[in-house]
């Protein structure tokens, strides 16, 4: 054969095989996915020694803590995401210490008294839908006998970004039946711009700036942000067939956060937004020294447009349980001053403001935080009696607190240098209840309140201040309150709170 | 129905119409070939899918598989193309005389038939045939005097050396010895085939660019055991897929000191540096031949010659195998080194880029192996690893049914089993390798 011939056959049976591969191409294509769901998929293997706490003999639990994860990596940075390591390991706690992983579905149930929880019930979430949320995860979830759920952000699917799952494996992925996926908007975490330097804001709580034109008008705005939502859940419908119900507030930001250049009006939109599409919007709580810092569990009358998460990153498994233990719904009686300090803190929760626990809990507040609360018990406790003795040091006023949900929603006795005032406040209506004036006291006063039945009693240093009075709470933690524009400050000498159930 | 089984008898046995074995030839030949082609295109269909999906964020792994997939495909047309120069016809008058360089230690097993083979040999000039007796304790020196009574004092010359000096030092003596333009080395226990000589010698008539020649060299002993049979396979895909590829852009990096032809204007200039030539403070003693190939490569041109076929003697004995391959790679990190600092400006490029991926694998493949086997085990998932295997065995089926179709190699299919063994074992001699790369003893010897 001629060079010149083997040349040419060269050239043709290049030409051949390129032909016969673009043909092929389709085929081996999917043979790959098929592949690759395989490949990808990191194994795990129940350790042999997981003893698991007995929770038969427990009565179900009135309330539901939720994780949010983003990533779990087998390598590389670790940032906002987890590694897989300490992942295998806080699920494996999470399965020792009982817990039962629970969809945001049967919550849903719950509270609409239609689902009993387990006795340690916890809600597992993955936000944006990588691909490293399921492959690295999945097999840990089924060998443990977990669920979760993934919060989608659309677009990336429908890009086919290959570091996020794509629709095929988003079908795989509920095809499982271990995970639910709920919306989390379509273009929702795009950044925009917001000004004519080339700011860069959230695509939900900005106003697009485009050189020229100047910023979108209000409407455009709204319309903009409103098709996100519906986008999101439509991707969602039209390739899944789920109707999204429930959503993760992208980035955990509503416009109360970040750069935006339309703070006020994107927060009131956004919210107006969930309520009106969605039974659930989850938000997430702030951390502090690596645990928790704020309440992530969710109760029967919990807000269900903001929803409690805690993101845990790459938290030990012993930060975690700390995190979870200090939230976890706590058992009467609080008695103050008690000899172990660990188990008060334990059932205390700072919200504003320092305290110190020497001779009495003395709880302060500084100019830069005006008001100062410590909450007692959990958003669970119901018919209970607090009785403590209290001395107001410094600043205008003082106040306990009883059937604390949030800051709309509680009952509130606080007295000042002439008066006291007994108010309720419920879906964020202050309604008073009653007051005592003029009254005028030094030093230290004893107080009791009642709360039972759905009626509130208070005495105040041996006056009757209000007497089984209706309120429309009917649960709540208690707290502890003071406040001055120029700083607070007041001591609790005893405190006593007991059930009144039997 | 006795005269059926006659039939079929007849059939196995071979006597059946020359008619009848040819077109069961021809559609053996064509089926290979259809085989060929269609591995080749599913290895490009796997290594096309593959790339198309990997991550859009550039890592250093996604250039380097692509870089390497270029090499490894390519090394098919490439080798394909490899145009072996014998088109011209020259006048008898015209081979030059030739000088047959044989450095020998302990070989009284061979030397006397591999002496027989060489100056037997079918030449149109002048063969004179040095044997180097490098301190030999055998009976080595007695079977040499035996060949010079045979063929005669002025066909073979003997050299002795009272004890050992090393391989690059009998070879040097003999190239300082040799009378004639066209100095061949043959190793002593490789054995020529008649034409061989004159085949080679055909490349320095047809380029005068052309310093150096790799002769085409098989394993004598296939048929030994398994081993050999592995090892026929390795010699067929280097020198008819990867000497071939590289003799296209004329860059061919290591002439085998089993059978290589040299222009004496080449390297008797070199000798003295080659001879002396020491790596980090270490003196290069074995990889001579690679290290005589980097010299002569850096101002002239070195081609394969498929045509000059010779054959060798290899390990029979996995410990032995295992000496030599240890050996092999340590030349090849010195020679590489070595070669890295000049191939890029004195070479084609494509014959760079090529040199410097091959360069790269056995350095990066324990790494990438070692990662992708790692990974496989700590996220419980073989099947990733499968796939990796899957890529590597392909790879190696196609290159050795290349050399079946074109070449005829028998044994084609102990392919897999050369990349399983590979993969399992000789890869993992690099790291060993670099760890004792100053220890510089034989093993095979």
């Amino acid at each position: 054969m001629t060079h010149r011939k083997k040349q040419f056959y060269s050239v043709a049976v290049i030409a051949l095989i390129v032909l016969v591969v673009i043909l092929l191409y389709p085929i081996g294509s999917n043979l790959l996915k098929i592949v690759r769901l395989h490949t990808y998929v990191y194994g795990y293997s129940l350790p042999e020694n997981l003893a698991v706490e007995d929770m038969a003999k427990l009565p179900p639990a009135q309330s539901v803590p939720i994780l949010t994860y983003h990533g779990v990596i087998e390598k590389g940075e670790v940032g906002p995401n987890t590694d897989r390591k300490t992942f295998i390991s806080q699920m494996e706690t999470l399965k020792q210490k009982g817990y039962q992983a629970i969809s945001v579905k049967e919550y849903d149930l719950f509270k609409n008294g239609k689902f009993v929880l387990p006795a340690k019930p916890i809600i597992i979430t993955f936000d944006d839908g990588r691909k490293d949320s399921f492959y690295t995860v999945d097999k840990i979830l089924e060998k443990l006998g977990f669920k979760a759920t993934i919060f989608l952000a659309t677009i990336k699917a429908n890009e086919n970004d290959s570091f996020y799952l794509n629709w095929d494996e988003l079908a795989k992925v509920k095809a499982t039946g271990r995970w639910e996926i709920e919306a989390h908007g379509r273009r929702s975490h795009d950044q925009i711009v917001i000004d004519e330097k080339g700011s860069l804001g959230t695509y939900l709580t900005s106003r697009i700036y485009t050189p020229g034109k100047g910023l979108e008008s209000i409407e455009d705005y709204k319309k903009r942000v409103e098709a996100d939502y519906i986008n999101g859940m439509v991707d969602i419908k039209e390739h899944l067939g789920i109707d999204a119900r429930y959503f993760a507030i992208p980035l955990n930001n509503f416009g109360d956060s970040e750069i935006s250049n339309f703070h006020d009006d994107a927060y009131k939109f956004n919210r107006e937004l969930t309520k009106h599409f969605f039974k659930f919007a989850f938000t997430q709580v702030y951390k502090k020294d690596g645990i928790a810092f704020q309440n992530f569990y969710n109760y029967r009358d919990s807000n269900p447009h903001e929803v409690k998460r805690l993101s845990i990153e790459n938290m030990s498994s012993v930060d975690l349980v700390k995190s979870l233990e200090r939230f976890a719904p706590k058992s009467f009686p609080l008695i103050f001053p008690i000899t172990n300090i660990e188990s008060f803190l334990r059932n205390t929760q700072l919200i504003s403001g320092t305290f110190e626990t020497n001779n009495g809990i003395t709880l302060l507040s500084s100019m830069s935080t005006p008001a100062a609360r410590m909450l007692f018990g959990d958003q669970g406790w119901k018919n209970y009696t607090i009785k403590t003795t209290i001395a107001r040091e410094k600043g205008r006023s003082v106040s306990i607190i009883a059937y604390y949900k949030d800051e709309d929603n509680l009952i509130s006795l606080s007295w000042g240098e002439r008066s006291i005032r007994l108010v309720e406040r419920a879906d964020g209506k202050e309604r008073e209840l009653a007051s005592y004036y003029p009254w005028e006291k030094e030093g230290a006063v004893e107080i009791a309140i009642y709360l039972y039945n759905n009626s509130v009693s208070v005495y105040f240093s041996g006056v009757t201040v209000a007497y089984e009075i209706p309120i429309k709470l009917s649960r709540g933690a208690a707290g502890f309150g003071v406040w001055d524009p120029n700083g607070a400050q007041s001591t609790i000498r005893k405190l006593e709170i007991t059930s009144l159930n039997k | 129905m006795s005269t059926y089984l006659l039939k079929i008898s007849e059939y196995f046995s071979g006597n059946i119409p020359q008619r009848w074995r040819q077109l069961i030839g021809v559609s053996k030949e064509a089926f290979f070939l259809l085989i060929f082609l269609s591995l080749v295109t599913g290895l490009v269909l796997y290594k096309v899918l593959f790339i198309a999906n990997m991550s859009l964020v550039p890592s250093f792994w996604t250039f380097y598989g692509l870089t390497a997939t270029l090499f490894l495909i390519s090394r098919i047309p490439y080798a394909y193309l490899h145009k072996d120069e014998h088109d011209t016809v020259y006048l008898d008058s015209a081979y030059p005389n030739v000088s047959v360089v044989i450095a020998a230690k302990n070989e009284v097993d061979g030397i006397f038939k591999t002496i027989t083979t060489c100056v037997k040999s079918q030449y149109q000039g002048r063969i004179e045939c040095i044997v180097i007796d490098d301190g030999s304790t055998d009976g080595t020196k007695e079977e040499v005097l035996r060949a010079q009574k045979f063929y005669g004092k002025g066909g073979v010359k003997l050299i002795v050396f009272p004890e050992n000096k090393g391989k690059r030092e009998a070879m040097a003596v003999g190239i300082n010895e040799a009378q004639h333009e066209i100095i061949v080395f043959v190793d002593s226990d490789s054995f020529l085939a008649p034409d061989a000589l004159r085949h080679i010698t055909e490349h320095f008539l047809a380029n005068e660019r052309i310093g150096a020649v790799s002769g085409n060299t098989k394993v004598e002993n296939v048929n030994a055991n398994t081993l050999t049979r592995m090892q026929s396979i390795q010699y067929a895909v280097s020198f008819d897929i990867y000497k071939a590829s590289e003799s296209v852009h004329q860059s061919v990096t290591c002439c085998p000191g089993c059978f290589s032809a040299y222009r004496k204007a080449a390297i008797k200039p070199l000798v003295q540096a080659w001879k002396e030539h020491e790596f980090f403070g270490s003196k290069s003693t074995f990889g001579d031949d690679r290290g005589l190939t980097n010299f002569v490569l850096q101002s002239w041109s070195i081609v394969y010659c498929q045509k000059a076929m010779a054959t060798t003697v290899v390990p029979e004995k996995f410990s032995v195998y295992w000496r030599q391959q240890l050996r092999w790679k340590k030349s090849w990190i010195r020679e590489g080194v070595f070669a890295s600092t000049f191939m890029w400006k004195k070479r084609h490029p494509l014959a760079s880029f090529a040199f410097y991926t091959n360069f790269s694998f056995p350095i990066v493949g324990p790494i990438l192996a070692g990662s992708v086997l790692a990974h496989s085990i700590t996220t419980h998932n073989p099947l990733l690893f499968m796939v990796f295997m899957f890529g590597f065995l392909l790879l190696g089926t196609v290159f050795a049914l290349f050399v079946r179709v074109y070449h005829g190699l028998e044994n084609w299919y102990y392919m897999p089993l050369v990349s399983l063994f590979f993969v399992s074992v000789f890869i993992w001699q690099m790291p060993w390798a670099l760890i004792t790369l100053r220890k510089t003893h034989w093993g095979t010897r």
